[in-house]
């Protein structure tokens, strides 16, 4: 071989052919600094269809959990603390404690892959999206409509973005918001309002939906398949789409024994919702599985 | 040995055909060795191989590499046809394939990357594709782009942006 085949060999391979072998790398460690090698390779890499064809190559790994406390209403109340998975680095570890990049008065509300929902005591108007791995920071400013202004936040939650496959930064994400609308008359004791917004990139949208109850942190059930479930007094079972951020109601499983349950711990009369030991869980594939403690 | 590789498989029965390199070397080999190549095997298909299969895109050293692995792997392609004799075990295999890409240095590995996806061999591209893949594991940027000779066109600035955001798979 002649020495000048040194200087520019990989020129040779086109885009098709250095993507079959960035598929093959061994890790999602390797790929990131391989996307730091030049602008072609760069390129290549943050390609969506690149993206889309890798990731379910290298399953995410999981850094640690940060763990909130107990909750009052909205917030939890103390600052997050940060249980690292034994495997991770001491790097790794400080990159993620949140004294490093989590504001003392900033409170930990939700998580969904690799980003952190916060928000300050009693306001949802300062809210804020960040992916600890990168020091990103997305701050939301919640859509200034009527009805959201007459309204008291009961919740919000994180939801992965439109592409569907995990939140992918903090750039491609939903916050989903629920409230409970204050009104004069009695019957909207039990009415709320959900706010999705979206973020895609630089732009965002938000759709507002008017519900027959109140979706509190309380009665909320878990997330399964982008979905999020919660589960009200009469035992319904409220959906939120993540994908269509359209919400159906379903009924509980109607059986004896849930009957009973149900009937214990969530009294309608008292307008109290207790923790009802129920779980939706995430049993793959998107699908739902019900899982309850019942204690007698 | 390009004449040494192509004489060892007359043995094995089957039409031959004559490959010629872009610097006109010829190998003659089976039908059942060159039709590993999906390209030849449609040219094979098409009844035109009469006069030779001219490859101007693949070097002679580079086609006698490919001539050489594809009748190693004549066996397990043709397995089928009772009259091939298995040319060799799986363990010789694996052995030959592992000292192929092992002993490449990187220009040849390229090119013969480039020769796999020309001729449209799907076991040599991915070991080969494999072979680099491999090269990169557990290397730093600066280190990757020192094994394949790249330059880094990233201003600083753009670099320190790159490092921040990646931060979680960097050690230092």
């Amino acid at each position: 071989m002649d020495d000048d085949d040194h200087s520019d060999f990989l020129d040779l391979v086109c885009d098709d052919l250095l993507e079959l072998i960035l598929l093959r790398l061994d890790s999602s460690t390797t790929l990131a600094r391989a996307a730091s090698v030049c602008k072609r390779w760069r390129r290549v890499i943050a390609c969506d269809a690149f993206l889309r064809r890798v990731r379910p190559l290298h399953p995410p790994t999981i850094a640690g959990h940060y763990c909130t406390g107990r909750r009052t209403s909205f917030h939890c109340e103390g600052p997050a603390a940060f249980v690292p998975s034994p495997s991770l680095s001491a790097r790794g570890r400080s990159l993620f404690s949140p004294e490093e990049f989590i504001p003392s008065d900033m409170r930990v509300i939700d998580s969904c892959g690799g980003l952190l929902l916060l928000g300050w005591r009693d306001t949802f108007r300062r809210i804020a999206v960040c992916e600890p791995a990168a020091r990103l920071w997305r701050r939301l400013r919640p859509a200034a409509v009527p009805e959201v202004a007459s309204s008291r936040l009961l919740g919000a939650h994180l939801l992965p973005g439109d592409d569907g496959a995990a939140a992918t930064g903090a750039t491609n994400f939903k916050v989903v918001y629920t409230f409970q609308r204050r009104r004069d008359d009695d019957d909207a004791c039990h009415s709320g309002m959900l706010m999705v917004t979206s973020v895609n990139g630089d732009s965002s949208s938000w759709s507002s939906t008017t519900l027959d109850e109140r979706l509190d942190r309380r009665n909320f059930v878990g997330r399964a398949g982008g979905s999020l479930y919660w589960l009200t007094g009469d035992g319904a079972v409220h959906v939120l789409d993540g994908g269509t951020s359209e919400v159906t109601t379903h009924a509980f499983p109607d059986t004896e024994m849930w009957d009973c349950f149900l009937r214990r711990e969530m009294d309608p009369g008292r307008r109290t919702y207790h923790d009802t030991g129920v779980r939706v869980v995430d049993s793959g594939g998107g699908a739902a599985t019900t899982a309850a403690a019942v204690t007698r | 040995m390009a004449a040494a590789a192509a004489e060892a498989t007359t043995d094995g029965g089957g039409k031959m055909i004559i490959l010629i390199s872009a610097d006109g070397k010829r190998f003659e080999v089976t039908e059942a060795v060159a039709s590993q190549s999906q390209l030849i095997s449609n040219m094979i298909e098409d009844d035109c191989t009469e006069n030779g299969v001219r490859l101007p895109n693949v070097d002679g050293d580079i086609l006698t590499m490919v001539v050489d692995y594809c009748n190693m792997h004549a066996g397990d392609a043709a397995a089928a046809g009772d009259t091939m004799k298995a040319s060799s075990t799986e363990e010789e295999l694996k052995k030959f394939d592992a000292e192929l890409v092992q002993a490449l240095e990187n220009p040849v590995l390229f090119k013969l990357i480039l020769a796999a996806n020309f001729l449209n061999i799907k076991s040599l591209l991915d070991m080969t594709c494999q072979r680099v893949a491999d090269m990169m594991s557990g290397k730093t940027p600066e280190q990757m782009r020192e094994t394949f000779s790249i330059e880094n066109d990233f201003t600083p600035e753009e670099e320190a942006a790159i490092r921040q955001e990646n931060a979680w798979a960097f050690d230092d």
